[in-house]
């Protein structure tokens, strides 16, 4: 009974580690991508060329953003490590939705609802026809 | 002249890495040390042979042929899990002096639970402490100019 306790309490506290790495960035939330040069209402995904999850997400965050009628951008932060360490970012995808000038309005860590997404750039149905 | 970049399906290492944690998990919880030295030699043999005698490589391979896995949509570069099973095979290998060595059991189980628990977490959810460390590594040692992990879609999927 001890070393199931034991197992449970190293396995729990791995994954709990896990969840607070992958804590999306207060930087992030708090910050505006202009300096960037996203300045628009946008769907933003940072993302690396080695990461799949990241690549089987295109299509479907391209489709909301299509039909949020926003624009999609990528930021690939292997090739642009500054930009990873400026906002906090620690985990791919990490996908962020901004307003006007860039400025950043809902941060996940991992491919939200689409409702989520379109809710978040303010453009979900309910919004859209206020 | 670049060398050519030795690739896996990404499936192969979390499998082996699911086997590997639940094998050392397993062996905690009934107290079967043996877990820890046959764990460290299949590790060594997949981080130092490499494909050719690695033991989940052939499991992998099997599953395959009976149609149980199907292709990949794509290949990660084959270093990084590698590397990792190099870190396992390492660690286990302490694990096993420790408690065959030295007869410090606590040692040796909290080393065979840290490799537990790390291979589970990166079968369940894909971080693999291993790979990230082989990465850290590598951009140091380039200074930077090797950044990333090399994965390439499969355009076609083999046979």
């Amino acid at each position: 009974m001890i070393r199931l306790a034991v197992a449970a309490s190293v396995l729990l506290g791995v994954y709990g580690a896990w969840l607070l790495w992958r804590r999306p960035p207060r930087r992030l939330a708090r910050a505006d991508l202009g300096g960037v040069g996203i300045r628009e209402p946008a769907i933003v995904q940072f993302a690396t060329r080695a990461c799949g999850p990241c690549r089987a997400a295109v299509p479907y965050l391209e489709a909301a953003a299509d039909r949020s009628g926003v624009a999609f951008r990528q930021i690939d932060v292997g090739d642009r490590p500054d930009v990873a360490r400026r906002f906090g970012i620690r985990t791919v995808p990490t996908i962020a939705v901004t307003g006007r000038g860039g400025r950043v309005l809902r941060v996940w860590t991992e491919v939200p609802d689409q409702g989520e997404l379109t809710d978040a750039a303010g453009l979900g149905p309910g919004r859209a026809s206020a | 002249m670049a060398q050519p970049v030795t690739m896996v399906d990404p499936r192969q290492p979390r499998l082996g890495q699911g086997i590997t944690g639940a094998a050392a998990l397993v062996g905690f919880l009934l107290e079967v040390p043996a877990v820890l030295p046959a764990l460290a030699v299949i590790l060594a043999a997949a981080s130092l042979l490499g494909p050719r005698a690695n033991p989940y490589a052939w499991l992998f391979r099997a599953l395959r042929r009976t149609g149980a896995v199907g292709p990949p949509r794509e290949l990660e570069e084959a270093a990084p899990p590698r590397f990792a099973n190099t870190v396992g095979f390492v660690v286990l290998s302490l694990a096993t002096v420790a408690r065959y060595g030295f007869d410090l059991d606590w040692v040796a189980w909290a080393l065979g639970l840290l490799v537990a628990a790390l291979a589970l977490l990166a079968a369940v959810t894909g971080l693999c402490v291993g790979c990230e460390l082989y990465l850290w590594a590598r951009r140091i040692a380039t200074g930077g100019r090797v950044r990333g992990r090399l994965v390439r879609p499969v355009e076609r999927a083999p046979g």
